[in-house]
């Protein structure tokens, strides 16, 4: 099966000529999601639809490279090309706002972070998968080997900008924030736990350090701020991240890549893949959308 | 009015199919979030200036970047900038 990335709607085959057409024919009456998408991945400009269906068979090619990294050239693209993501931009020079959107924001993500990976540990059989989601929601929510747990590493960096504890937990998240959020439970309680697995591992490239391997023209952060320009707690915050490149995305794209070829699911994959992307855009304007409210109330 | 995209006046690209009238003419556009983003953007150019109407608007940049534009109305030239969200003006400035 495949579905498309932008609406959702889900065809039983996963031919390239089903998705192609799809897109076709809903470029033709002017729905703007498909349009946008098609601008943005495929070609502002119209073409017919066997063009169309041969860009689509070269946009979903990972024979060269392997699955996980088309799934990094194309996150890589789509958040740290010529034209970051808004919130990537906020990062190259982060403010004391910046970090506080990014806490609360966050704050609301790593609670169904942590939902999330257990969903996908408890439907499926595979030892291997249980064992990466257990460490992955220890090492987020309640902390590892004596290590604090990543949710409090991010309310300290919170405090640390005068932003409290409390006013983060009992804030409510953004509009952009909950629509992705919510996409995220219905995909990891609901659909195949590969492509739930997929949905969520795939965002933690965002703060992989080698992105620049994979044609990124920016990183997350400049690595210099983890000498100076923040606090202390910011720092250790966002060198958790950093440094624990054993959790992060490579392990789990390895697994994915490695499950989507022996379930024969990598062509759906690629598709729940890229729809999440789109989710993490939008929470990552929210990100940058909450900085600015702090900024403006303060 | 003068444009400088030969596709939708507001994003270039030649998908899609719907028109709408801007300042009296029949405007192609992809979808209906570039037409009312073009729309506001006219709207608001006229607010801010107090022309008439717009002879010419020529536009660079997208929807992340935002875009840098300059309208023009008779003699009168106007550069700004600005960003729309779901066709809503989210940020406009005029260049000094
Ligand atoms: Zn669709
Ligand atoms: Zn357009």
């Amino acid at each position: 099966m495949n579905l498309c990335p932008v609406c959702g709607e889900k065809f039983l085959d996963d031919e390239i000529s089903t998705i192609s057409s799809h897109f076709y024919s809903i470029a033709l009456s002017s729905d703007p999601t498909h349009i946008m998408w098609l601008n943005r991945n495929i070609s502002k400009t119209k073409m017919q639809q066997y063009a169309l269906n041969d860009k689509f068979t070269e946009f979903y090619d990972f024979s060269k490279e392997g699955l996980a990294m088309w799934i990094k050239k194309r996150f890589v693209a789509r958040f740290f090309n010529d034209d970051p993501n808004v919130f990537v931009i906020d990062m190259q020079q982060p403010s004391e706002y910046t970090i506080m959107g990014y806490v609360t924001e966050h704050y609301h993500f790593l609670k169904q972070w942590v939902k999330s990976c257990a969903y996908i540990l408890g439907r499926t059989d595979f030892s291997e998968i249980q064992k990466y989601e257990f460490d992955n929601i220890s090492e987020e929510y309640f902390g590892k080997d004596g290590q604090p747990a990543h949710v409090d590493l991010l309310l300290q960096m919170g405090e640390s900008v005068g932003l409290k504890k409390v006013e983060v937990i009992s804030s409510v998240p953004l509009e952009k924030t909950v629509r992705a959020l919510r996409y995220w439970d219905h995909v990891c309680s609901s659909e195949h736990w590969l492509d739930a697995m997929v949905s969520i591992h795939s965002l933690e490239l965002i703060a992989d350090k080698n992105v620049k391997d994979y044609g990124a023209k920016y990183a997350y952060f400049k690595p210099e701020i983890l000498n100076d320009g923040i606090t202390k707690e910011a720092v250790q915050f966002l060198k958790a991240g950093y440094e624990a490149d054993q959790y992060h995305s490579g392990d789990a794209l390895k697994l994915i890549e490695k499950y989507a070829r022996l379930l024969k699911m990598e062509r759906e994959v690629q598709s729940y893949f890229l729809r999440s992307m789109d989710f993490f855009y939008g929470y990552l304007e929210a990100r940058h959308e909450r900085g600015k409210m702090y900024e403006e109330k303060l | 009015m003068k444009r400088n995209y030969e596709g939708c006046a507001l994003c270039d690209g030649t998908w899609g199919d719907y028109w709408r009238e801007i300042e009296g003419e029949n405007t192609f556009f992809c979808c209906s979030i570039c037409a009312d983003a073009f729309e506001n953007m006219v709207n608001r150019v006229k607010k801010e200036t107090g022309w008439k109407k717009i002879d010419s608007v020529s536009i660079e940049g997208n929807y992340s970047k935002g875009r840098d534009c300059v309208a023009t109305s008779g003699d009168n030239r106007v550069e700004y900038f600005f960003r729309h969200e779901d066709g809503v003006i989210t940020e406009f400035r005029v260049k000094s």
